[in-house]
């Protein structure tokens, strides 16, 4: 299986999100193997977007089409999310969000019947199976393989924001993991997990991943598990360090987030020259994983710490002239309020839990979180 | 107790056996067994070993069937009626079809009216203990199993509900007033429900009080509200069998705040399955020579293609596949002892009519124990929702 690496042009700063989504037993609150029973009935009529399966029969993907601001791409993942929510009704199910399933066991999983999956499974072993996590991807177009990578890497820089804004996994097989986004530990498991090599044009990129083929160690791009990679069939590159927030109204935040960043980048032409800004990627992300909205940054150019929640809130204001130009202010309002004291939804859940005492309620209050209507800002204060 | 014992043991042997050896439902050995035990009256005469008192035997089934059809009450989501309404139409039609085609066909083969009704009736359940033991053993998730299991709790409310309309009938017919044919059946449905949802009431605020972290203690509660529901239920000549499958439905229903979602009754529940089987079969008491084997086995045929036609004629209305609603209609095909139970109440009532019952239901439940057993086992791995266990 070969494939070109052509970087297709797209329009920039267009964008989609992918969700990976939990199915739930109404019941237990355990996760079930309902995915090719949604997905099949969903397929009986029209969904806006696409809905997937993914590595095990408790997951299923969707996805929204490309857009160019914020208002319609909310728009269309709330007719998903009713699409889904009517569907899951009909069977008897939950779907919902979060990172992570906070009591399921990942040894009862059961891999969707795919060849890919089953690739998988048979090379990876029990990390297969461990994979039943859940992230929002955020595509973002760029025009062309060399934009793309320069972006990639000024990216990089705020990748602790994205980890700690959507961090949404401190409950993992029945316990508190202490992390705000654990679901992340599981990802870097996976031998081609991290950050893309620091290659800033296509054709050397090109060269990179041809050595990786001819050495055997990939087959296509989708055997990266970076936390941004580039998607040259869609002309995006792709960042995949969200948690999949609670509420769609949080997913479409994020992504909107992501698209003021880059029209920031873009305009300022803000490119590394050094591959010195990877020093500490791996300690802030940590940091971002553990701590969420609390956890250290620190520069490695200026040497500088900062709290990530303050660089956020710092980042807000540099970039609120493009949020304005691409309509995304409400969105960008609703990123500084998380900053500025509403929290992420790791807080969110382990408020839930102090309350109930219950991870079974906690799904349940997380599912019921999903199919709100009125969430406007994510969900309540908690 | 030492017959008890053997019984016991006897059982999970041959479940073990059943499951390793021949790789079919364990419950088939515990069927099995409770057969030799049962014809093995003479042996235990023999060995001068006395055997338990009639009587206890008989007590220890009901219990177990009452413990049974708590556990799959509790075990279903009724609230799923309101969100998908098509499931409503399904069991409405797979079980009117069984009770009006099971009851045409007796007719046809020559039985009177009213055992011909009241073996229509008894027909429409299936067999809560089968579903329940085989899709744990199989550990099975998805649609059909869901379905199954609430398919079930519904069409055994049915059976209960007719067949005790269809005896106070009878009661009409041979001595009884108007007001036996109104009021009894009335006061035993709204009595039961009654009833079940006071236990049920008091159960959760007692769990939610007491007992909230210990699973132990929790399930050791729910079985003590088991028995006294059981005996207060008879006390006031309610239907026991109603009261305790409507008492585990509203446990689920006002349990809101899922403290029970977890709780499997696990070893407990294994423990009065491994009883049901082995008891039901040890206490069948039929004489072979009057066993009505053309009535039985047409209603047999009749039943299954009922239940089949009903579900899958509403299997996409109610967003699955023709071909998933065909499984779950053969799923449905295990016949209940519950339909024997209802036999033995007809049978105090009226020895002559329980005995008409017994000779046609002894021989279709024993077809549709064991043969539904096979089928359900099938439906489930067929529809891929078992986990590739033996």
């Amino acid at each position: 299986m070969t494939e070109s690496l052509e970087f297709k042009r797209s329009n920039a700063l267009s964008m989609g999100v992918e969700l990976e989504l939990q199915v739930v037993d109404r019941r237990t609150g355990d996760l079930t193997r309902g995915a090719p029973d949604l997905i099949a009935l969903l397929a009986r009529k029209p969904v806006p977007g696409e809905v997937k399966p993914e590595i095990t029969e408790s997951m299923i993907e969707v996805s929204t089409s490309v857009h160019s601001a914020y208002g319609p791409l909310l728009q269309e993942l709330q007719a998903i999310r009713s699409a889904l929510t009517a569907a899951a009704d009909t069977l008897d199910l939950h779907v919902g969000g979060g990172g992570t399933h906070p009591f399921q066991r990942w040894y009862e999983r059961q891999i969707y019947d795919r060849p890919r999956f089953r690739h998988v499974a048979g090379l990876y072993g029990y990390l297969a199976k461990q994979f039943t996590v859940f992230g929002q991807h955020v595509h973002i177009g760029v025009e062309d393989g060399d934009r793309a990578l320069k972006l990639l890497h000024a990216l990089a820089r705020y990748v602790p924001h994205f980890i700690a804004l959507a961090a949404c996994s401190p409950y993992y097989q029945g316990s508190d993991t202490a992390f705000d986004c654990s679901r992340l530990n599981t990802v870097f498991a996976f031998p081609l997990s991290g950050r893309a090599p620091f290659v800033t044009d296509w054709e050397g990129f090109e060269r990179y991943f041809g050595k990786l083929r001819a050495l055997g160690v990939v087959e296509s791009m989708k055997d990266f598990y970076w936390d941004i990679r580039p998607k040259p069939e869609y002309g995006t590159i792709e960042v995949r360090v969200f948690d999949t927030p609670l509420t769609v109204d949080r997913a479409a935040q994020l992504a909107a987030y992501v698209q003021a960043i880059c029209a920031f980048l873009a305009d300022q032409r803000v490119f590394p020259q050094s591959e010195d800004i990877y020093l500490t990627y791996s300690y802030n992300r940590f940091q971002a994983c553990r701590f969420g909205l609390e956890g250290q940054l620190i520069d490695p150019l200026a040497g500088s710490v900062v709290a990530v929640h303050q660089d956020v809130i710092a980042t807000v204001e540099r970039i609120r002239p493009y949020a304005r130009a691409l309509q995304s202010d409400a969105a960008l309002d609703a990123i500084e309020r998380i900053a500025r004291g509403g929290g992420n939804h790791a807080r969110w859940q382990r408020s839930v839990f102090q309350r109930t005492r219950s991870l079974a309620e906690l799904v349940g209050e997380s599912c019921e979180a999903w199919r709100r209507v009125d969430a406007t800002d994510g969900i309540a204060k908690g | 107790m030492v017959a008890l014992g053997v019984l016991a043991f006897l059982s999970l042997a041959l479940g073990e056996f059943a499951a390793r050896v021949l790789r079919l439902p364990r419950m088939l050995g515990y069927l099995a067994a409770g057969a030799l035990f049962g014809a093995g009256g003479q042996v235990l005469d023999g060995l001068q070993i006395e055997g338990p008192p009639r009587r206890t035997l008989d007590l220890a089934l009901d219990f177990a069937t009452a413990f049974v059809l708590f556990d799959l009450g509790h075990r279903v989501s009724f609230g799923w009626l309101r969100r998908n309404p098509a499931l409503i139409a399904s069991s409405l039609a797979e079980s009117t079809a069984t009770f009006l085609l099971g009851f045409a066909s007796l007719r046809w083969c020559g039985l009177a009216t009213l055992p011909a009704a009241l073996l229509g009736a008894v027909s429409i359940a299936t067999s809560p203990a089968i579903v329940l033991s085989i899709t744990r053993e199989l550990r099975t998730q998805g649609q059909v199993t869901e379905r199954t299991l609430l398919l079930t709790a519904l069409n055994c409310i049915y059976a209960i509900v007719v067949s005790t309309l269809m005896l106070a009938w009878a009661h009409l017919q041979y001595r009884g007033t108007l007001g036996a044919y109104v009021l009894q059946p009335l006061y035993l449905v709204i009595g039961s429900a009654v009833l079940a949802a006071v236990a049920a009431r008091i159960l959760v605020a007692v769990l939610a009080t007491a007992v909230e972290r210990d699973r132990g203690a929790q399930i050791m509660t729910m079985l003590a509200l088991v028995a006294i529901v059981f005996g207060v239920a008879q006390a006031l000549r309610l239907s026991h069998l109603l009261t305790l499958l409507a008492c585990g439905a509203f446990v689920h229903m006002f349990d809101r705040r899922r403290r029970l979602a977890g709780t499997e009754f696990g070893v407990m529940s294994s423990f009065v399955l491994v009883l049901f089987f082995a008891l039901s079969a040890a206490t069948a008491d039929f004489d072979a020579t009057t066993l009505a084997w053309g009535p039985a086995l047409v209603l047999v045929a009749v039943r299954i293609a009922c239940k089949v036609g009903g579900v899958a004629a509403f299997a996409r209305l109610s967003g699955v596949r023709t071909r998933q609603g065909i499984w779950n209609g053969v799923a449905l095909a295990p016949m209940s002892t519950l339909a024997l139970l209802l036999a033995r109440q007809v049978g105090l009532a009226d020895a002559k009519l329980g005995a008409q019952m017994q000779s046609v239901l002894v021989v279709a439940v024993v077809v549709l124990q064991v043969g539904g057993a096979l089928a359900l086992t099938r439906a489930l791995r067929a529809t891929g929702e078992a986990r590739g266990t033996p």
